[in-house]
């Protein structure tokens, strides 16, 4: 094989590789940006200020270009809850929100969530009020009702994204 | 078209196939993407591209639970935990997300109280629920992803 021809099969493979890169939201499969290297084997844990996380729940951790983000809820707190299920959506979509931009993604790089609802009655209150966080194209979802949600919250919202900025 | 042509048929097709993957490489390109990392899955967690799935964990998974009460419960569930983790690769500080399913809510504050002696640097991301059942008689269910560190 030629110099010539070898640049061009080179050029070919890279063709190629970029084309299978590209369904793939950015930043999966990027190696850890300087900043994820921090912590301890390229894992960040972090809370809603971006601060490190030293409790034993971590808001959200980084790892090798995704954002782990715990379980939202509504966090009212109260002993019981007094505010209606699209507040409660709001509240917990908002965190989901600040959590993945604090971790270097953004909303249209959510992958996967997971919607725990505290009764079926409230699917379609839930949907009005998700959408709107979703203008262009939501991620994959996956919603049930459960038997308890802590903190009095009428929903939890956990998720993974991909982190598109570093 | 009888058996055997298309026999032969489908054997040129596949050599043809196998030399152009030969040529242009996409063959290795594959495999390098499909192979396995990390390891071996028949006798351990199963490890993926530097990361450990964590099956979901019950108090009488690996023997059964020592004691009732949800701390009991928890710790075993979390030694289990510890295990897998360890086994695959990972630390318990290497943990990046577990999902908490509780048989009953009123646990809630007695699984947190055992959970968190386990995570003194900073916890995974993790989302608790209660839920309808849990398998295996455990009052719980922990299962999760962890990062490859050794």
């Amino acid at each position: 094989m030629t110099f010539n021809v070898l640049g061009k099969h080179r050029e070919f493979m890279s063709r190629l590789s970029s084309a299978y890169a590209g369904p793939v939201p950015e930043g999966i499969g990027v190696a850890a940006s300087p900043s994820a290297a921090q912590g301890q084997g390229g894992i960040q844990k972090l809370g809603y200020d971006g601060q490190p996380a030293t409790g034993g729940i971590s808001p959200v951790v980084v790892h090798n270009g995704l954002i782990y983000v715990a379980g939202q809820g509504a966090n009212e707190n109260k002993s019981e809850a007094t505010l209606d299920i699209t507040t409660h959506v709001q509240r917990a979509m908002d965190n989901v929100k600040k959590l993945v931009e604090v971790a270097g993604g953004d909303m249209d790089h959510v992958l996967l969530l997971t919607v725990y609802l505290a009764t079926l009655e409230f699917y379609e209150a839930m949907n009005r009020a998700y959408r709107p966080y979703f203008p262009n194209r939501g991620p994959a979802r996956c919603t049930v009702s459960v038997a308890g949600i802590p903190g009095k919250s009428l929903i939890e919202v956990s998720c993974i994204a991909a982190v598109v900025r570093h | 078209m009888d058996l055997k042509r298309k026999e032969k048929r489908r054997a040129f097709l596949a050599s043809l196939a196998a030399v152009a993957g030969s040529v242009w490489g996409a063959p290795r390109l594959l495999a390098k993407a499909a192979a396995p990392q990390g390891k071996p899955t028949h006798h351990g967690p199963m490890v993926h591209n530097g990361l450990i799935y964590i099956s979901g964990q019950g108090a009488n998974d690996s023997g059964a639970v020592q004691g009732a009460t949800i701390e009991d419960h928890t710790r075993k569930v979390m030694e289990n935990i510890k295990r897998i983790v360890e086994e695959g690769g990972g630390t318990m500080d290497s943990i990046l997300q577990l999902n908490v399913y509780l048989a009953t809510l009123q646990d809630y504050e007695g699984m947190n109280k055992v959970y968190y002696s386990y995570f003194q640097n900073g916890g995974p991301a993790r989302c608790t629920v209660a839920v309808a059942g849990v398998p295996g008689r455990s009052l719980l269910e922990i299962n999760g992803i962890a990062a490859v560190v050794k």
